[in-house]
């Protein structure tokens, strides 16, 4: 008896170790919550963010287009992006050209990432999404493809279905 | 003592054997029940066949404006709504299907929030003539209308999502919600500022023509102390030294001029469900035609704010012939298209 009940309880536990697997992978870890409040309010001028590189708030009412930049971009725009359940990587401007393909790979495999160099960051690459940061020391940390399974369009976005093209490409 | 107790049937384990079973029975029945998706009388499958049905008037209006605006913030703000709204009507058609509900409900529109829509419109829907003068009108005067008429829609759109929010615990109907409830609201803020940066203090609107009366002029208001100025000046008015009525209500123009009783009720339909003013009137003075059936009438309203009477339930100024009971129109203004 004590051995059917041991292996109804085993069947059982395997069930929920195959369902839990099914998932979409696990969370990344280190990941910061930056409280920036639901949608933005649009503004057309520069707004002085609390967080380097901004994770959300006001926005310009234009967004930025997804895709891998090597000149700067507008904040305001980019945050817009985030609000459209975009990913920003941002990156050191000095970052090796090998460290630069990996993120341009990342970005252009997906439909609303964006990656731009960004000065004075205080670690070589932070992806944001909209209220959540990840600080990373190398575009190859498993963690950055992690962060974006997770966020991008993920369920912190604020304007679900929202596109990320058809804004601005421009740069500074 | 072993061999007795080994002969006699064990009552403990077969009461502790059975409440297992019971309880992993429950359980079964439970999970069953919790995983099974929201049928056809549910009110996730009510929200998501009318929020797709409003979203598809807000793209509808978005595409037209997108088309025809001068003005690159209208432009990118069309776009965003069509394109947006446009994904989310894909995120609910994709619940309905896997859901297996067809995208048409045997209720009337807004059954499942406890009132349902039995005649005209569904709160914050624009009129088939409001969304026509958005392709007649000149670019500039169809981006101040198509702002106040989302501004309306959106405003309509919240109180809905808020009804889903207290009555689901799907987790991606309640996703979904959150996002329209905060996302309308942000851009009802941003919509409301792009209007009065492009209306300012004082908007326009034409009085046109009606029933072939060849009078025509303008309706100005303007912001002052303690409510709006409403300044009527119009001409070609067809008899002399007569005294035209005219007043404030809610309608659209065209609609007034087809008689139907049925423009009218949608209106009051809406403006009422969204919390707005209700079935408003205000009478102004009347008009006296001079020699050249020319007139005008300056009031102030009070009680108004200047965005009240425009963005909430669409207004007209209608200036009537002479005569008692309801006499012909000479006039009419919409005020929404006021710039």
């Amino acid at each position: 008896m004590v051995a059917l009940v041991a292996a109804v309880l085993g069947v059982f536990a395997i069930v929920l170790v195959l369902d839990l697997r099914s998932g979409g992978g696990g969370a990344p870890s280190g990941v910061e919550d930056v409280d920036v409040g639901g949608a933005g309010r649009h503004t057309e001028g520069a707004v002085d963010y609390p967080q380097s590189p901004p994770a959300g708030g006001e926005h310009n009412p234009v967004w930025q287009n997804a895709g891998f930049y090597e000149e700067p971009v507008r904040h305001e725009t980019a945050v817009h992006t985030l609000e459209h359940g975009g990913v920003w990587i941002t990156y050191r401007p000095d970052l090796s050209r090998e460290q630069k393909d990996a993120i341009r790979e990342l970005a252009d495999a997906q439909t609303c990432v964006l990656a731009s160099p960004y000065e004075g960051l205080d670690a070589p690459v932070v992806a944001s999404a909209w209220g959540k940061q990840l600080r990373l020391e190398s575009a190859d940390d498993p963690e950055l493809e992690s962060f974006i399974r997770t966020y991008h369009q993920g369920p912190q976005t604020p304007e679900p279905g929202a596109a990320c093209t058809g804004g601005t490409a421009a740069t500074l | 003592m072993k061999k007795d107790s080994r002969t006699e049937p064990d009552y403990r384990l077969v009461v502790v054997l059975a409440a297992a079973f019971v309880a992993a029975f429950g359980l079964a029945v439970w999970l069953w029940l919790a995983g099974r998706p929201p049928g056809e009388g549910s009110a996730e499958a009510g929200f998501a066949r009318d929020m797709m049905f409003h979203h598809a008037q807000a793209v509808e209006m978005a595409e037209i404006v997108r088309d025809r605006t001068d003005s690159d913030d209208v432009r990118i703000l069309a776009a965003d709504i069509a394109l947006g709204q446009q994904a989310q009507i894909g995120i609910m058609q994709g619940w309905l299907g896997a859901w297996d509900l067809p995208v048409t409900g045997s209720e009337p529109a807004m059954a499942w929030m406890g009132h349902p829509t039995t005649d005209g419109l569904m709160p914050g829907m624009a009129t088939s003539k409001e969304i026509e003068r958005l392709g007649e009108l000149s670019p500039e005067r169809a981006d101040v209308l198509f702002l106040r008429l989302m501004i309306a829609h959106h405003e309509a759109a919240i109180p809905m999502a808020q009804a889903i929010l207290e009555r689901t615990d799907e987790p991606e109907v309640r996703e979904l919600a959150r996002a329209i409830e905060w996302a309308q609201r942000a851009e009802i803020g941003n919509m409301k500022a792009m209007l009065s940066q492009k209306v300012g203090d004082s908007a326009e609107a034409d009085l046109e023509s009606e029933n072939g009366s060849g009078t025509e002029g303008t309706a100005t208001l303007s912001k002052v102390e303690g409510g709006v100025k409403v300044l009527l000046e119009v001409s070609g008015l067809p008899e002399r030294g007569t005294m035209y009525l005219a007043h404030v209500h809610p309608g659209t123009c065209g609609e007034e001029e087809e008689g139907g009783g049925q423009g009218h009720s949608a209106h009051a339909h809406r403006a009422s469900e969204h919390g707005g003013s209700k079935e408003i009137e205000y009478p102004l003075p009347p008009v006296y035609s001079d020699e050249r059936g020319e007139g005008s009438s300056t009031t102030v309203l009070r009680k108004v704010t200047f965005e009240g009477p425009l963005t909430e339930a669409p207004v007209l100024v209608n200036v009537h012939a002479p005569g008692s009971g309801n006499p012909p129109l000479v006039a009419c203004a919409d005020l929404n298209e006021a710039r």
